[in-house]
């Protein structure tokens, strides 16, 4: 019996796979081209093309044939596929096509196309056939925006718009008091734009553009030369330089974008963006006081300020007499922290208001630096609970180069050292900031105020010793002296890890630690820090390794160490005293209450 | 390498020094003194009160620099009378004190007047955040006081002349 129904089912698998195989054939049947034109009709022989756009095949009542020995394909289901827009006109027999700003125009029996009123030549005429007006397929060569080829083995046309374009036009012009760029770009996906400071430069970044590093000189008044770069195998970045801080505006063009650099009206403000410190600096104008009380020091403001903290809108308001030299005006911004910062003086006070139009939240801070004569307004991305941040400080800088030894500054030896820790702690997934990261002046006391803005976690400063003997060497680390008997983590703990950590890398003359209160980067930082001097400028040996790149390299891996073993016992003494909270907040203890009670009182008093 | 705070300090006479030098140096401040007292009367009691800060100089390896600026005509020219005095007097010192830790690149300053239980510790005070404000330089402000006893034995043992009254021609007859 089973055998029967097994039979059964073999018979009519048979009759169904011949019924398939004639269907199959009938379908072939149907798809044998016959080609109508010049009224005739002729049998089509030849290989049909099916027509993809990127890698998609489209819908088309006509594929691609072969014709009089050359490829041709359809315009209207190909142009409309791309989103052009597609005319016949039956009378005279004219094709209009318009595609990415594009004019076509193909005439039956014509070899001659015309793209924007201007004639091209193509290998073969266009020619009518099933009411389709074809064209060969190597005039798509002359189309912005695509790229075709012909797959004989598949039997498939390709039409790509997803090639990867080229920089079509980079130039600039004066037009009165403004500087007009043009950057055109023959295919790109996009771009995004945003200010370098530092020198002050403005970046527009374009998607799928390739290119070669290339400088082009240009004389117009606001900037002095422009430069590409490529970013990778499909991104460019155009670079302009400008002469000083400008204010721009920038407009899209349909192949790219046109930028109108202008003066600002006050030129006392600049910005500053180049890498973790993000700062308004106002020269000239005093913000801010350091005071010094009882062994504590804070900034006193000389404004008022207020948060919007919905909008990211931070507006400081200075007095008349400390703002006159402002005047009202909007400052285009736009990079990815700051779109606009809008100055505006009261009619009526006579004070002058800063609004700060920010992408995203800021902790503020405003300082004033001596050196500079200018205060500067501090945009800073505090740690959250729970997050380990190490600032790093890179000693002196700019107008300020510590020790030195003839040519060899110490400004430069903290900083390599400092790069290179923060490399590597940025590869142990630790979050960094670096207070300079280059050759620029940060005031002394900014450094523990933006740490502490920052709620950090530890705090490193690197230094490099001098002093008036050749022989003296060594690596000593200091810090400021804990409270006797402090059981928390402190500098002072700190610092006998970072000295271990230097000395067992370095193999240098152990100085030990050293006890320095007097310190405003070790007095003023209210989290553990330190500050590491590690070799001396004025020792022919020691300035020898410091300013060998796999010493510094050493260096860094010690403070590193010892930066992640600190930042281990950290996180543990934060869980033992959330645990303790805990159990504390299970189980209401009257005697802590109690003496809560009495500690709030006494904090009262 | 890195440099300690600078202050300047307005030293008024050696025993006053003594505690507040000591405690300062703890706090981790480089240290520098300025003798500036334009108004003590007799000019031999300047005299002896400038020597004896020099004593406490060299015994404490605290570099101070000394204006010698006698103006004790102008002083006894003000308008402002009695205790109203204190405040001219007190003003002449700040300033100057302020006004050279300004253009000196000091951090901070304040003043060993800040030691005594006789003068007038607020007013001190005040006037040198006002001074502190007018010239950009901190007023690093410090009550001494409990240290007067411990500052006064210190100065006898470094064998200071302790003299008998404030400085002015008022307090000498006074």
């Amino acid at each position: 019996m089973i055998k029967r129904v097994g039979m059964k089912k073999f018979i009519t698998g048979i009759i169904l796979f011949c019924i398939i195989l004639i269907s199959q054939n009938v379908v072939f049947a149907a798809q044998q081209l016959t080609l109508n034109y010049d009224n005739k009709s002729v049998k089509y022989s030849g290989v049909s093309y099916k027509i993809t756009i990127n890698d998609k095949e489209i819908k088309t009542d006509f594929p691609g044939i072969v014709f009089n020995k050359v490829t041709m394909f359809p315009l209207r289901p190909v142009f409309e596929s791309l989103g052009g827009t597609v005319i016949w006109n039956s009378k005279t027999q004219i094709m209009d096509i318009t595609y990415k700003g594009e004019k076509y125009q193909f005439e039956n029996n014509s070899s001659n196309a015309k793209i924007n009123g201007k004639i091209i030549k193509m290998t073969s005429p266009a020619k009518k056939i099933n009411d389709r007006l074809i064209v060969p397929v190597d005039f798509l060569k002359n189309v912005k925006g695509l790229i075709a080829s012909t797959d004989t083995k598949a039997n498939v046309i390709k039409i790509s718009t997803n090639y990867t374009g080229s920089v079509k036009e980079i130039s600039s012009a004066d037009s009165g008091e403004k500087t007009i760029v043009t950057l055109r770009m023959d295919n790109h996906k996009g771009y995004k734009y945003y200010r370098l400071t530092n020198p002050d430069r403005i970046a527009v970044e374009f998607n799928n553009i390739k290119s070669d590093q290339k400088t082009i000189e240009t004389a117009s008044a606001h900037i002095s030369g422009i430069s590409v770069e490529a970013i990778s195998d499909n991104s460019t970045r155009v670079i302009i330089n400008l002469n000083e801080m400008a204010n721009f505006s920038l407009a899209d063009l349909q192949d790219g974008c046109k930028i109108t650099i202008e003066k600002p009206i006050n030129t006392n403000l600049s910005y500053e963006n180049s890498y973790d410190r993000v700062y308004f600096s106002l020269k000239n104008i005093r913000l801010a006081d350091i005071k010094e009380e009882n062994n504590r020091s804070y900034i006193a403001e000389r404004y008022k300020h207020e948060y919007d903290a919905e909008n990211f809108k931070y507006t400081i308001t200075i007095d008349a007499a400390s703002s006159l030299s402002l005047k009202d005006e909007v400052y285009n911004i736009d990079d990815s922290l700051v779109s606009t910062v809008e100055i505006y003086r009261d009619k009526e006070t006579q004070d002058t208001k800063i609004t700060i139009n920010a992408k995203q939240e800021f902790v503020y801070l405003t300082s004033y630096n001596d050196k500079r004569m200018q205060s500067e307004i501090n945009l800073l991305t505090p740690a959250k609970e729970g997050e380990a941040l190490v600032v790093i400080d890179a000693g002196h800088g700019g107008e300020d180069p510590g020790a030195n030894n003839g040519k060899i500054l110490e400004k430069d030896l903290n900083l390599a050292i400092a790069l290179k820790l923060e490399a590597l702690l940025k590869k142990n997934n630790v979050k960094t900031f670096m207070l300079r990261q280059d050759d620029t002046f940060v005031g002394l006391y900014d450094r523990p105020y933006i740490a502490n803005a920052l709620n950090a976690t530890l705090f490193v400063s690197i230094h490099n010793n001098a002093i008036d003997s050749a022989k003296t060497s060594g690596t000593e680390t200091l810090y400021y002296p804990e409270a006797k008997g402090d059981p928390a983590f402190t500098g002072e703990k700190f610092a006998k890890m970072v000295q271990d950590a230097l000395i067992e890398k370095l193999k240098s003359v152990n100085r030990k630690t050293v006890q320095r209160p007097g310190l405003v980067v070790l007095k003023y930082t209210k989290m553990p820090a330190i500050l590491a001097e590690i070799g001396f400028l004025t020792n022919a040996a020691e300035v020898k390794n410091l300013t060998n790149p796999e010493f510094q390299q050493k260096a860094a891996e010690a403070l590193n160490d010892s930066i992640l073993k600190a930042l281990d016992i950290i996180a543990s003494e934060k869980k033992t005293e959330d645990k303790l909270e805990n159990e504390s907040n299970n189980e209401p203890d009257p005697d802590a209450e109690a003496a809560q009670d009495i500690a709030d009182e006494q904090a009262a008093e | 390498m890195e440099k300690d705070m600078k202050l300047l300090l307005h030293i008024c006479c050696g025993p006053c020094s003594t505690y507040p030098v000591q405690e300062l140096l703890k706090e981790g401040f480089e240290i520098q003194g300025l003798f500036y007292n334009p108004n003590i009367h007799p000019i031999e009691e300047h005299k002896r009160r400038k020597e004896n800060v020099e004593k406490m100089s060299s015994i404490t390896n605290i570099p101070v620099v000394y204006n010698d600026d006698f103006r004790q005509s102008e002083w006894e020219n003000l308008e402002d009378k009695g205790a109203a005095r204190c405040t001219g007097c007190y003003s002449l010192r700040m300033e100057e004190a302020a006004r050279y830790a300004s253009e000196n690149g000091f951090e901070a300053y304040t003043t060993t007047l800040l030691v005594s239980p006789y003068q007038k510790h607020e007013l001190i005070k005040e006037l040198g955040e006002f001074y502190a404000e007018k010239y950009r330089v901190a007023f690093a402000y410090r009550d001494f006081r409990p240290g007067f006893r411990q500052g006064q034995q210190m100065a006898k043992e470094m064998g200071l002349y302790r003299q008998k009254y404030c400085g002015c021609i008022l307090s000498l007859n006074g």
